[in-house]
């Protein structure tokens, strides 16, 4: 009896753990921020965004829903440039903003405010409040740099149902835009009920779009550096005694390797990188990338124009060839001969 | 799990393994080299007219590249040799 129940609870174990992980989810965690109302679902990709430093990014999802409205004149003629939430905001909530900024931001400090406009007739008020930090100027460092990312958060209340927020981008001074406006932008609108930040939502089905968009140096027209990258969410859950599905979720458990076990081995060549005596190695290589022997010379061999036009060239570009011709047959016999 | 388990595992030998090495500080290249460098390019520039040396240099640093991945490949199969079993 005693044997049978220690069989039994082996069984209900291994049960259990089976369907654990089968019911876990194990799919990529792309950070998604659902919120606003209606088709106002943005999807962040970090992964894109930091790889694309000086631009924005902004998802948006589904069928109908409408991309971040640029504008090159603000409602209220303060500012030139201004970013527009896609959509209708409905009722009251919370919205954040995360800027990734780089050393330009420095002098002068940019400013960012946060604007909802009355979207026309018969419409109610609404108005933004509580903003975190409380003034739109970029906190400093002690250093005197602007410390990135930035994150901003505020409140709105809305009783209308076409208003939009604005958020302006400028200077201090004269909050016109006169310089580079290098950062892109992370921006989601929170249901009034859920906290800043903490909006990690399970994923949602559907088709998400990320884009960046490179902004104009003087008045925030969007140039044509945009970049469309689509990925899908697919199923992550397992159907109810999908035993197959089952199986493949276990084995992708046990199997897979994680992100970071991969990630680490990145991060330790990178250290290599910049330690001796391997370091020494990839600064000299990395300095041999700028040599430039088409560099300005120190000195100048006189030769005739026309033998130059005529021959030296000629020669040169069949020495180039040859060049290459070589390379390749040494690098087959190299291949050939190579002890592994 | 199994997979990133030993991906770990083998992280950590590697980390011990090279540990002191990552106790020096970081290699700052002396500036007279990489002035050196960056000056030869301008006493090469006119040879260069006759001479493609700008693509001598790029498949000289292709070459080492080749070598280094060739070497870097002997060095892991030369661990792996040393796991009992494996011959």
């Amino acid at each position: 009896m005693q044997k049978l129940a220690k069989v039994f609870s082996i069984v209900l174990l291994i049960f259990c753990s089976f369907f654990y992980i089968a019911s876990a989810d194990l799919s990529y965690q792309i950070p998604a921020t659902i919120g606003g109302s209606g088709n106002d679902v943005f999807c962040t990709t970090p992964p894109y965004a930091s790889e694309n430093f000086g631009s924005y990014n902004v998802g948006t999802t589904g069928p109908g829903s409408q991309d971040l409205v640029h504008n090159t004149t603000s409602g209220t003629g303060i500012c030139n440039g201004s970013f527009e939430a896609p959509g209708n905001i409905t009722g009251n909530g919370t919205f954040y903003l995360t800027l990734y900024l780089d050393g330009s931001w420095s002098d002068p400090y940019g400013f960012i405010e946060f604007v909802c406009i009355n979207g026309g007739d018969n419409d109610g008020d609404c108005s933004v409040g509580e903003l975190v930090p409380d003034v739109g100027v970029f906190p400093e460092t002690p250093d005197g740099t602007v410390a990135s990312p930035v994150e901003f958060s505020g409140t709105y209340t809305n009783d209308g149902n076409y208003n939009r927020l604005v958020i302006f981008l400028c200077e201090v001074d004269n909050c016109t835009p006169s310089t580079t406006y290098p950062f892109f932008l992370d921006i989601g609108f929170t249901e009034a009920t859920e906290e800043p930040y903490s909006i990690i939502e399970p994923l949602a089905l559907g088709v998400y779009q990320s884009f960046g968009i490179l902004l104009n140096t003087t008045n925030f027209s969007q140039s044509d550096a945009s970049e469309w990258v689509e990925f899908t969410i697919e199923e992550d859950r397992c159907e109810t005694l999908d035993i197959g599905c089952y199986f493949q979720r276990v084995i992708t458990f046990l199997f897979y390797p994680s992100d970071g076990s991969l990630n680490v081995f990145k991060n330790l060549y990178q250290q290599i990188q910049t330690k001796p005596p391997f370091g020494y190695i990839f600064a000299i290589l990395d300095e041999f990338e700028n040599f430039d022997a088409s560099d300005d010379s120190l000195y100048e061999i006189p030769t005739a124009e026309f033998l130059q036009e005529f021959i030296f060239d000629d020669v040169r570009i069949a020495f180039v060839w040859l060049l290459w011709f070589v390379f390749a047959v040494g690098l087959l016999k190299r291949f050939k001969l190579i002890e592994l | 799990m199994i997979t990133s388990a030993i991906l770990y595992l083998l992280y950590a030998t590697i980390q011990v393994i090279i540990s002191p090495i990552l106790l020096f500080s970081d290699v700052v290249l002396p500036e007279g080299i990489a002035n050196a460098i960056g000056t030869a390019g301008m006493y090469v520039a006119p040879i260069n007219i006759f001479i493609p040396v700008d693509t001598l240099v790029t498949i000289l640093l292709l070459y080492l590249q080749i070598e280094g991945f060739v070497g870097l490949y002997k060095l892991i199969m030369w661990g792996i040799k040393k796991i009992p079993t494996i011959s």
